[in-house]
């Protein structure tokens, strides 16, 4: 698998016209925070829809998108820091936050390859 | 250009978000805020960030003014303030970063209440409802006094009882989404993690809804293989934080079983005889709502018990459970914490307004000949208009009310506190001198990261750790603050008399650091 097919399999998640709006709301989100509080603003907001939001948001691709994104704020505010208070204790807390993405970006990954399989699968038969 | 159901609703949540946002960050700046636990739970959450380690066993500082509680160990399971401590690696920042997570989480009932009431009564009403659960006095109120970890847990009980919901109504169908039952076990256990109470809210709704719809169905839907893997998930998870609360929830449940004052059963909540600190306004209906939301909040209820279909039996048992819960010390159990239970009321009362407002809306169209659009139109108008000038601005200004600078540490005191945490040793304590105001005092000692000796004088000479110090902290910054010159005068004449002796460390911006050479 080539790795352009594999971002189109990860971004292909939701239409063309989802995407606008959604880059769009997202950009006036982190323009908000960059006005409000400059740069460190940003990058807690950048930092943690990355690390809290987005690979739960492409682990639940059989839900709806308001449904998605609502609940991964509610499962990111749990998993993160489960996995960072134990495996903090042996790498460091940021070095677990790292390890931590890396995993679930990877499970997030395989759940919606196999979502889409599956779904493919459905349709044709 | 006509907008898809979905982007119409994706647009109302970025709404919500953007509202509260503006809302929740109004006392959020590089000075940190909250009364109460504030300082412990930041602190907590600083230590591991700052050490960039895990917190187990409190740090020293705390343990010491905690008086060595829970077995020197944290008392929530650790995830609430770890989030704290993450925040601040990822915002690069110490103040600023875990802020606005506390900020956001803040908000979140505007979301959770969102995602419930759209699914139940469309999306419409889910915004109004949550429009107005982020105006919630009693929630803004929490957010100020820092009762975060108990506020966010809460939080969680729309999304559960959506969840739950989800797999109960498919499984009564015959085609049960399994997904919605494990996320319901997930969200349950992370509920427990960010403060034990919110769970018994959880557990009362889910048992009381899913006893009501067995009874309703005359029949067990569930395959209990699926039960049971949503039980080991929720289990797995559970049983290894239950050292951080098992002992302080044998104290604090106090259960002395026994009936008492029957007449309480006929109030919603009971008068209370021990306000456990908490300001009496957090327990009057007028100052958290006002008496003007009752018709509606009383039509919310009467239109639940017409229809009674499942979203409606959801919404009753959601509130039977509250009223069970409220109602828990009357047989001596949790008398303790009812108190803090009543911060889950709001969330309910509010989709019950838009129930009322809904219900109210029916009732005129049918009375009159109008268009039932322009009947919604002039009705919310005028409850909007209402509910701005009697609820959210009320509600906005509290929320300002926290950027008085008195009531936080100001940055001379900051800087201060930052040279004691590079330069004086890990288990020292100081002695407070000067500073006026009691929260800002906790605070000092938290960003410093050591040991202080202070009460409610002016010199914590009389506190318990007085005779352990070995460095005094003089603050005049407050007093200028104050304009108290002759407070001011007094504490010159203490500082020449008693340190005149005394290594001078530190002298910036009107505060002094000793160390005393005894």
């Amino acid at each position: 698998m080539t790795r352009c097919s594999i971002i189109k399999r990860i971004y292909g998640c939701t239409n063309l016209k989802d995407k606008k709006l959604s880059w769009a709301l997202i950009g006036i989100i982190g323009l908000f925070f960059l006005l409000k509080f400059h740069l460190t603003g940003l990058r807690t907001v950048l930092g943690f829809s990355i690390f809290y939001i987005v690979p739960f948001y492409y682990m639940l691709p059989m839900l709806e998108k308001i449904e998605r994104i609502i609940i991964s704020v509610f499962l990111g505010l749990g998993v993160i820091p489960t996995f960072a208070f134990y495996a903090g204790a042996y790498i460091g807390l940021w070095q677990a936050l790292v390890v931590c993405f890396v995993i679930l970006a990877i499970a997030a990954y395989f759940v919606h390859i196999s979502y889409q399989s599956s779904h493919k699968k459905e349709k044709t038969s | 250009m006509k907008l898809a159901k979905h982007h119409i609703e994706l647009l109302l949540l970025f709404a919500l978000l953007l509202i509260g946002m503006s809302m929740y960050l109004i006392p959020v700046n590089d000075m940190p805020f909250g009364d109460v636990d504030a300082a412990t739970h930041f602190g907590i959450g600083d230590y591991a960030g700052t050490t960039n380690m895990p917190v187990e066993t409190l740090p020293p500082y705390l343990d010491r003014a905690k008086g060595h509680v829970n077995n020197h160990k944290i008392w929530y399971p650790p995830q609430y303030h770890h989030n704290i401590a993450l925040l601040q690696i990822i915002s690069g920042e110490r103040i600023i970063g875990p802020y606005l997570l506390i900020a956001f989480e803040g908000m979140l009932i505007g979301t959770a209440v969102f995602l419930l009431i759209r699914h139940l009564f469309g999306m419409w009403a889910g915004f109004l409802a949550g429009i107005l659960s982020l105006f919630s006095m009693r929630d803004i109120n929490v957010y100020l006094w820092s009762q975060w970890p108990q506020q966010i847990s809460y939080f969680y009980l729309p999304v559960i009882l959506y969840t739950a919901y989800r797999y109960l109504t498919s499984a009564f169908e015959g085609k049960p989404k399994l997904v919605y039952l494990y996320l319901t076990a997930l969200l349950c256990v992370f509920q427990y993690f960010q403060h034990p109470q919110g769970l018994l809210h959880s557990a009362a709704a889910l048992g009381i809804f899913s006893l009501v719809m067995i009874i309703k169905e005359r029949k067990m839907p569930f395959d209990w293989i699926h039960i049971a893997v949503a039980g080991v998930i929720f289990l797995v998870l559970f049983l290894p934080t239950l050292k951080y609360t098992g002992e302080l929830s044998e104290q604090q449940a106090g259960i002395k079983l026994g009936l008492s004052n029957v007449g309480g059963f006929f109030s919603w909540f009971i008068p209370q005889d021990n306000f456990h600190g908490t300001p009496e306004t957090y327990f009057s209906f007028k100052d958290m709502y006002g008496y003007w939301l009752i018709p509606f909040i009383l039509l919310g209820v009467v239109f639940l018990f017409m229809k009674r279909d499942t979203k409606h039996l959801l919404m009753l048992s959601w509130m039977l459970s509250l009223y069970i819960l409220f109602h828990l010390k009357l047989f001596g159990i949790l008398d303790y914490r009812t108190h803090r239970m009543l911060a889950a009321e709001s969330h309910l009362f509010y989709p019950l307004i838009v129930l009322g407002i809904m219900f109210l809306i029916t009732f005129i169209s049918s009375l009159v000949s109008a268009e039932r659009r322009v009947v919604t139109g002039i009705i919310i108008l005028l409850f909007a208009g209402m509910f701005w000038v009697w609820n959210a601005q009320p509600a906005l200004a509290r929320l300002q009310s926290a950027n008085d600078p008195l009531s936080r540490v100001n940055p001379a005191e900051y800087d201060a506190m930052n040279y004691l945490q590079m330069n004086i040793p890990e288990d020292a304590v100081y002695l407070s001198a000067g500073t006026a105001v009691y929260p800002v005092k906790k605070w000092m000692y938290i960003l410093a990261q050591r040991s202080a000796a202070y009460d409610s004088n002016l010199i914590g000479t009389e506190h318990e750790f007085a005779n352990l110090s070995s460095y005094v902290v003089v603050d005049y910054s407050q007093l200028v603050m104050l304009g108290r010159q002759d407070v001011a005068q007094q504490l010159i004449g203490w500082e020449q008399q008693t340190l005149q002796n005394d290594t001078l460390l530190y002298n910036q911006e009107n505060i002094r650091v000793y160390k005393l050479e005894r």
